[in-house]
């Protein structure tokens, strides 16, 4: 039969090291965590209907974290992925 | 104060720590109660087993001009293709690997996008681009963890 708990004084496994101490998971963090994992969509396809002709050309945003990419000639609209940081 | 239950059960090797310990239905079940478990024997967790960084420095490119490449990054020595995870830097701040990246947008929305990805030998980033104008050299830090999760 395979192992169930595992304790030592340096080890900790459960399961059959289905969890194990000594491995790196990521986890949730605090503000100086590295590893962000966006909330949502990541990309919006736009079109702003009351915007005039020419304006209502289909227009992208990428925006995650404040790190934004989009078409700038014309209204992009303004959402933001929110992120949890993570670490390991 | 919320309680925290921890149960192992040898006849099974069934592990699990959950909130709220007043009944055990998380233990039995743990998709239908998984707000209140905090680890289940049942469920994967993927650990990283590496960690990689490196720079990857992609061309300028004209406009009306087409680029599909695949930039190999490293091999993982794994069997088959593992779960990977990652981001880029671009200006001191990172950008996860959540489908697609734009790292370069010219203003009528034409973008150099970046994917990360793997297979059954080495890991990759995928680099898609197709502007109507051109776009400048860039150099793209990234970090990648691989997971010893094998998804295919």
């Amino acid at each position: 039969m395979s192992e169930t708990l595992h304790i030592s004084s340096t080890e900790f496994r459960a399961s059959a090291g289905k969890f194990d101490a000594s491995k790196r998971y990521l986890r949730a963090g605090n503000s100086g965590s590295y590893f962000p994992i966006p909330h949502g969509k990541t990309v919006d396809i736009f079109r702003n209907p009351s915007q005039h002709w020419t304006g209502r050309r289909i227009s992208i945003r990428y925006s995650v974290g404040g790190y934004v990419q989009q078409r700038s000639d014309i209204d992009s609209g303004s959402f933001n992925a929110t992120i949890t940081l993570t670490t390991l | 104060m919320t309680s925290v239950r921890f149960k192992a059960r040898g006849s099974d090797g069934r592990v699990a720590i959950w909130r709220d310990g007043s009944n055990e239905a998380p233990f039995d079940d743990p998709l239908t109660y998984i707000d209140r478990v905090l680890f289940h024997s049942d469920l994967d967790y993927p650990a990283i087993v590496s960690t990689h960084t490196g720079t990857l420095s992609l061309p300028a490119q004209g406009g009306r001009t087409e680029r599909n490449v695949n930039h190999t990054l490293f091999a993982h020595g794994l069997d088959g293709i593992p779960f990977v995870l990652g981001y880029i830097t671009i200006g001191g701040q990172r950008i996860p690997f959540a489908g697609s990246i734009p790292v370069q947008m010219e203003t009528g929305g034409n973008a150099r996008w970046l994917n990360l990805g793997a297979d059954d030998t080495n890991v990759c980033i995928h680099e898609i681009s197709g502007p109507r104008g051109a776009l400048s050299a860039i150099d793209v830090d990234w970090t990648v963890f691989v997971t010893d999760t094998i998804v295919s």
